[in-house]
């Protein structure tokens, strides 16, 4: 078995990469895949914690790059699903422990028994970073409907293609109402800038902060939106066509006439 | 005025460098030169240094030049009148893709040919003129932010330029996508240079040492391509004149 190695990364802290990676390892686990999450971001490890397994960890990344234990040793087994494991990352050690070199060994191992490994990035560009995308074979984008948030990832883009790796996109936290209102951006701006393909689009929920304080990932309970969206992306990933909900649809033909003439006259100061 | 010391001082350096690397002589050729006064002056260097390079099989380094093959020709007649031959052709990667974080960039060095300006107006050409040509970089977009480009002549981008993206030229910038990044034409001093794109709305645009910014409330629709050069002491914003491109 040689799974994929995806690297989940944004540039910009605090647009949901680790939650995203713990809702999307949860999804493929539970649709029967065997997965690995690794907590890259040594020093400021969070992904255990929104996994609510902090209080297992015995062994972590570090360790095992330093050879004070085997992986097997250092992996934690989710306590809601028998296919889902973490690597946490070191808190006590930082970025410049860990070679991009050990990491990418570190991954062609895991990847011999996982069909999935998703690797947590951390936010920057410098040796956390590249420790991060080392051992990954394509990349998933995590962005939020922000200028600043799409600017850093649209750095992180030029860097992985100078690498080769491929790259999928996931618009993190759009809020659909803004967006019909006009006041935020859809999915077109972002795309339009970052032309790059893409994998989903999760709506802004209240369900993720709730699920998130709990340590346990919102898919795990099906009835919030950005669950269901999280279930879609997942689907995707294993290569199912499933079509992405366009959150910026206004039904009406009036009623986005009447945006149109709302932006022209807020333009004019009117 | 600015183009005529610019001239003059680009007289002071060497068209045709020969270069002793290793065991093999480099001769190089100064890619932005006029091939006649390549020719006058890698005949006088032979002249001058006599039989000293006989036999030798030289690297002949061309850069960014597009070398024509009647041109060639030539350079290997006057090699071989003085007893050389050519044993490699070396020129540098002309429009091959910039590196994400490319090994810091050396301090460019600007010698934008003297080139005439873009004619905006098309009475202006007489019909049997023949179009100055041009050194041109070529360059696949996207260009994402923190990428950045520097062309010593003429720059083309296809695809479009990301906010957080540069584009620098010495002559003249052409878009063909979105420019919203920041693009900087006629380094250092050429404010005879333009900047043109597909749809222009860049964060900055400066043109020799001229330099503006986009208005602070940018309208979303599409204005078409546009083109921007100096006027009065100061950049304009034209759409694309129909009539450099042949219309009525």
């Amino acid at each position: 078995m040689d799974g994929r190695a995806i690297v989940i990364t944004s540039g910009k802290g605090g647009v949901g990469k680790t939650t995203v990676t713990a809702n999307l390892g949860s999804v493929l686990a539970q649709s029967g895949c065997k997965v690995c999450m690794i907590d890259a971001d040594i020093g400021l490890r969070n992904l255990d914690v929104v996994l609510g397994l902090e209080n297992r960890i015995v062994y972590n990344l570090v360790d095992v790059i330093a050879g004070r234990c085997r992986l097997k040793q250092a992996l934690i087994r989710d306590k809601r699903n028998e296919n889902l494991y973490l690597l946490p990352a070191s808190q006590s050690d930082d970025k410049n422990s860990v070679e991009p070199e050990q990491m990418r060994r570190l991954c062609q191992d895991i990847k011999k028994e996982f069909d999935y490994l998703l690797i947590d990035c951390p936010a920057g560009i410098e040796q956390g970073f590249r420790n991060a995308v080392a051992g990954a074979n394509q990349a998933v984008i995590v962005t939020t409907p922000e200028v600043s948030a799409i600017r850093d990832a649209d750095r992180i883009i030029g860097l992985l293609h100078a690498q080769q790796i491929e790259t999928q996109l996931i618009i993190n936290r759009l809020n659909s109402e803004l967006v019909r209102r006009g006041d935020m951006l859809d999915q077109r701006d972002v795309i339009d800038i970052l032309a790059i393909e893409l994998l989903g689009i999760v709506p802004e929920d209240q369900g993720i902060v709730i699920s998130t304080n709990k340590g346990n990932p919102a898919v795990f309970s099906e009835e919030y939106e950005a669950s269901k969206a999280f279930w879609r992306i997942g689907r995707r990933l294993r290569g199912e066509i499933v079509p992405i909900p366009d959150f910026s649809e206004n039904g009406s033909l009036w009623s986005r006439l009447g945006k149109k003439l709302g932006d022209t006259f807020r333009r004019r100061g009117l | 005025m600015a183009q005529e010391k610019r001239r003059f001082l680009n007289t002071q350096q060497a068209k045709v460098v020969f270069k002793g690397v290793g065991q093999s002589v480099q001769v190089i050729l100064d890619p932005r030169t006029p091939f006649a006064e390549i020719e006058r002056e890698l005949e006088e260097h032979l002249e001058r240094s006599g039989k000293f390079f006989a036999g030798a099989a030289v690297t002949l380094v061309v850069g960014t030049r597009k070398l024509r093959d009647d041109h060639l020709q030539r350079v290997r007649q006057v090699l071989a009148t003085h007893g050389l031959t050519i044993a490699e052709i070396r020129a540098s990667a002309g429009g091959s893709a910039p590196e994400a974080s490319p090994p810091v960039p050396p301090p460019p060095v600007y010698t934008p040919a003297a080139a005439a300006p873009i004619p905006t107006r098309r009475e202006t050409l007489p019909e049997d003129a023949a179009l100055p040509r041009n050194n041109a970089l070529l360059i696949k977009g996207p260009l994402r932010s923190g990428q950045r480009v520097y062309a010593e002549d003429n720059l083309v981008v296809f695809g479009d330029v990301n906010p957080g993206a540069e584009l620098i030229a010495g002559g003249n910038i052409v878009v063909m996508g979105v420019l919203r990044g920041v693009a900087h034409a006629g380094v250092p001093d050429n404010s005879a240079a333009i900047i043109t794109a597909l749809s222009l709305k860049p964060t900055q645009l400066r043109i020799g040492h001229f330099i503006s910014r986009s208005p602070e409330f940018q309208e979303k629709h599409d204005s078409g391509p546009e083109i921007a050069r100096v006027d009065t002491e100061q950049i304009v914003i034209d759409s694309f004149p129909r009539r450099l491109l042949g219309g009525s």
